[in-house]
């Protein structure tokens, strides 16, 4: 497990009027905000959002002085998330959303400002001064709390939703004639802890060699309920899906066309007609639509080692189909995506029985911290009869 | 029927005269195709789907990431010879002389991403070359330190083309009573190969004979390579005036003098005049020990021609008439005027020898003298092809009738002596040009005259086929481009009118 924190760096709405400390007339506003810039010399918004990094020496104040009449002032600072903005384990160097690690979930979050807040109220002389962190605009927290945790029962739960969230901070003061109240916050941000979960894969292409019109089925296999597959990006709008499959630099989008089914728990597409057949890893990428997890992330590598089409062959006169060699048939993989955890995963011995016979495991191999591999592959030389596609005949220029 | 509506003819489309890529789209004639895929052509008007492929190899393990096919014709059928990479990335040559039967690898080279290969009397000669980029220009040339091989056709491992003299201290002396012409002679021996192939004179020695005694040989040097399989006793007239340089002198074979293998040591007991010698054996002197290996092999008036050494793209390397070991370095060399371009193909058409480069053909004529005294010819300056760029016909390698097909920049052109424009490939002129010249190694392209088709592997792996069922013309000529899923990188035509693709791994 590990912590995350989103540093704001925008402001969305609020803060009206916001000055600088050292240029605002005192005595000419009764309600505004300005820059605690005391401590760092932050002299322009830009700065002083930039410096929220630099946790807790910067914040926001709110001051209010009823120097004629008795003053109310009420306003909501909302701030945005966005870029570099979300250090992981105590890191320094931000990440960006698509960046985060696969298997990213978060497990608690909560707006969060530093617990030395000063207030400097004058409730003796009849004012109020609150204030109350926000999730959402107008989720507010409980009163002069200085933390407001998500609750994953009832909201989403994902990281992409805390970061869209945004966070903010709402003051309200009343204060009294001559009386000036001030409540400043520092560190202002969301804070949480993280767990990279485990799942496993299977790919399974079909028909082989894996050419232009095979079909690759992925079928989610756990822990628990697995990842979900339905939250993957299948169209893009422009007739693009967020399916790619990589074959060393060359990447080929699937079509939100070829996609032929798509449930929670399996996704087949077809290999789009620009595919290459290739005895190089084929690595299958997958984007989350953010809901379980955002940006990039690889569902496993196809292992074509044996994958081989190539050799001699001979054209046969009326026959309807092509032949091909299938020397040794495909590896398919098990790629236990995710699995940081230092605990063994157990692999499911039913995982298994989704494989055709016969097949074996014949080589395991750890591909880097995050990524255990699991080879298994059929044994047998075949050849594989292909009916010719892409056939078609377009006459020239006919008129209207 | 048709539907007529008004003012509207309806059209009748009733023949597909292929594919027609030259040009606006819209401008593509009515009975062509602006774009086609996977269709062949029936009859003189009508199309259908491609016909299918099958596999040529029922092994256990068939030969994957096959590079290069070559028709390979033995005393016993014909056979192919295929080069493969090996998934170490090395060269590896096989010969598969059946769908169950494949001998290899019969050479492994690294580096061999090509090779040029041409049969000779059941044997056939390799060699591997690769591609080299000079200034951004793929071109093609014998590997460094590699040379030309010779393939028996058994299964056995190619040797090296050629082969050394041999070497050793002989001792001559007088032998029984028998003839000689008195004097002063040099005596050598030359071995010969399994192939037939004669090395240069090694072991000289010279010798006063008498004339009333033969000539016995003691210490005659064995080689220990199998494939020697004789030796050759060679010897000069007198000498009068001897001077030191033993190898400065005419020699001859001696008759009646060959020891039948490559064990014995002596040779006892041989006469002969002067007048015996006949068969002159000095042109073995000058000959390659190891031949370079080239990008290009042809048999051109029963001599074996190899071009394009690694070291010299723009010379040929020709060989004695029969003997496609025997090449000498001096007379035995010609050359095309450099102009950075590497030679790519020899073909023998009408007597002539035509040799191109990229974009050049020239030709020689046999004058009956030494190749380097050849007369060369300038053809076209323009004009010439890649280094599989010309069609081959059944097993003959090249010409089919009294014409060349040539895959030229301009296009798939026939050659009769000179390139006839327009050329084949007029009607798809776009979709030729569209290929990257760069690329043009690729290209391989073989004639099928029983099937009236040419089939012309491209760079992008797919196949374009044409038939000239119709007629051999341009305009007649049914072309389409066919695809197959797989990178097709080779063909060959076999049995006569079998068509092999080869497919290699990407």
């Amino acid at each position: 497990m590990g912590t995350f924190t989103i540093i704001p760096t925008s402001l969305s709405s609020g803060g009206t009027p916001f000055f600088d400390l050292f240029t605002e007339s005192p005595g000419s506003i009764y309600g505004y905000w300005y820059y605690t810039s005391e401590f760092n010399g932050v002299k322009t918004l830009l700065e002083l959002i930039t410096s929220l990094v630099d946790l807790p020496f910067s914040g926001f104040s709110a001051f209010s002085e009823g120097l004629i009449v008795p003053t109310t002032f009420t306003d909501t600072i909302r701030l945005t998330n966005s870029g570099n903005c979300i250090f992981l384990d105590g890191s320094p160097v931000g990440v960006n959303i698509n960046s985060l690690p696969t298997g990213f979930t978060p497990l608690t979050a909560s707006i969060e400002i530093d617990p030395t807040i000063d207030i400097q109220p004058d409730i003796a002389g009849g004012g109020v001064c609150e204030y109350f962190l926000q999730k959402l605009a107008g989720n507010n927290g409980t009163a002069n709390t200085s933390s407001f945790p998500y609750d994953f029962n009832t909201e989403a739960h994902t990281m992409l939703a805390i970061h869209n969230n945004g966070l903010g901070f709402k003051v309200h003061m009343v204060a009294n004639l001559g009386i000036a109240q001030i409540q400043t916050i520092f560190g202002l941000r969301i804070e949480g802890t993280y767990e990279i979960q485990s799942f496993s894969f299977t790919l399974n292409p079909s028909p082989l060699p894996l050419r232009p019109g095979s079909q690759i089925l992925v079928t989610s296999v756990g822990p628990d309920s697995g990842l979900n597959l339905s939250e993957l990006v299948i169209d893009n709008g422009d007739g693009t899906s967020g399916i790619n499959i990589i074959v060393g630099s060359i990447s080929y989008n699937i079509p939100s066309s070829n996609i032929v089914e798509y449930t929670s728990t399996s996704l087949i597409f077809i290999v789009p007609s620009s595919f290459i057949p290739t005895t190089q890893d084929i690595e299958v990428t997958v984007e989350g639509n953010g809901t379980q997890f955002s940006g990039s992330m690889s569902l496993g590598i196809l292992e074509i080692l044996n994958e081989d089409a190539s050799g001699i062959y001979r054209i046969v006169k009326n026959k309807t189909s092509d032949t091909f060699y299938v020397k040794s048939a495909f590896v398919s993989v098990i790629n236990l995506l995710f699995s940081s955890s230092t605990e063994l995963f157990v692999m499911n011995d039913d995982i298994f029985d989704i494989q055709l016979n016969p097949y074996r495991i014949i080589e395991s191999e750890v591909l880097s911290e995050e990524d255990d591999l699991f080879l298994i592959s059929e044994l047998h030389t075949v050849t594989s009869d292909v009916g010719i596609s892409n056939i078609f005949a377009r006459t020239g220029f006919v008129g209207t | 029927m048709s539907p007529t509506y008004r003012d509207h003819q309806p059209i009748t489309i009733d023949e597909f005269n292929g594919l027609w890529n030259r040009g606006d789209a819209d401008n593509t004639p009515l009975d062509h195709f602006q774009d086609c895929n996977n269709v062949k052509y029936k009859g003189s008007s009508s199309f259908s789907t491609r016909d299918g492929i099958g596999i040529s190899q029922d092994v256990a393990v068939p030969l994957s990431n096959v590079i290069r096919i070559y028709n390979y014709p033995t005393y016993y059928g014909n056979t192919l010879i295929v080069l493969v990479i090996n998934e170490a990335g090395v060269g590896e040559i096989h010969h598969v002389v059946n769908a169950t039967t494949t001998y290899g690898p019969l050479l492994s080279i690294d580096g061999m991403t090509d090779f040029a290969f041409v049969p000779y009397a059941g044997r056939g000669y390799i060699s591997p070359f690769g591609t080299f980029n000079v200034g951004g220009l793929n071109i093609e040339k014998g590997l460094e330190g590699e040379f030309l091989y010779v393939y028996a056709g058994s299964g056995n491992p190619a040797r090296k083309a050629a082969g050394s003299p041999l070497s050793g201290s002989l001792t001559i002396a007088n032998g029984s009573a028998g003839f000689t012409d008195p004097g002063f002679h040099i005596f050598a021996f030359v071995a010969e190969t399994i192939s037939g192939y004669l090395t240069a004179p090694g072991a000289m020695k010279s010798f006063p004979t008498s004339a009333l005694s033969s000539v016995s040989f003691g210490n005659v040097p064995t080689s220990g390579n199998p494939i020697i399989t004789k030796r050759h006793l060679v010897a000069t007239k007198v000498i009068t005036n001897f001077n030191g340089d033993l190898s400065g002198y005419q020699f001859f074979f001696v008759p009646n003098a060959t020891i039948n293998n490559d064990t014995d040591t002596f040779l006892n007991n041989i006469s002969f005049f002067d007048a015996d010698l006949l068969d002159d054996a000095s042109h073995l002197i000058d000959n390659y020990a190891s031949i370079p290996a080239g990008a290009a092999l042809t048999i051109y008036h029963d001599r074996l021609c190899l071009f394009t050494t690694f070291d010299d793209i723009s010379i040929g390397l020709v060989s004695a008439i029969g003997e496609p070991e025997a090449i000498d370095q001096i007379s035995g060399i010609i050359a095309v005027p450099p102009d950075g371009n590497p030679i790519t193909n020899g073909q023998e058409l009408r007597d002539l020898l035509y040799v191109t480069k990229r974009s050049r053909t020239v030709s020689f004529i046999d004058n009956n003298d030494d190749p380097s005294t050849w007369p060369i010819v300038t053809v076209d300056t323009a004009l010439g092809t890649s280094v599989h760029g010309i069609a081959t016909v059944l097993d003959s390698g090249g010409s089919s009738v009294d014409y060349l097909i040539v895959c030229t920049y301009q296009g798939i052109t026939l050659f009769n002596g000179r390139f006839v424009i327009p050329e084949l490939s007029w009607k798809i002129e776009d979709f030729w040009r569209s290929l990257d010249r760069n690329e043009f190694r690729h290209i391989q392209i073989v004639n099928a005259p029983i099937q009236k088709e040419i089939y012309v592997v491209l760079p992008n792996g797919n196949v374009l086929a044409g038939n000239y069922a119709n007629g051999f013309d341009p305009k007649k000529i049914r072309w389409g481009p066919w695809s197959y899923g797989i990178n097709i990188n080779t063909v060959a035509i076999h049995n006569i009118d079998e068509i092999i693709l080869g497919a290699n791994l990407l």
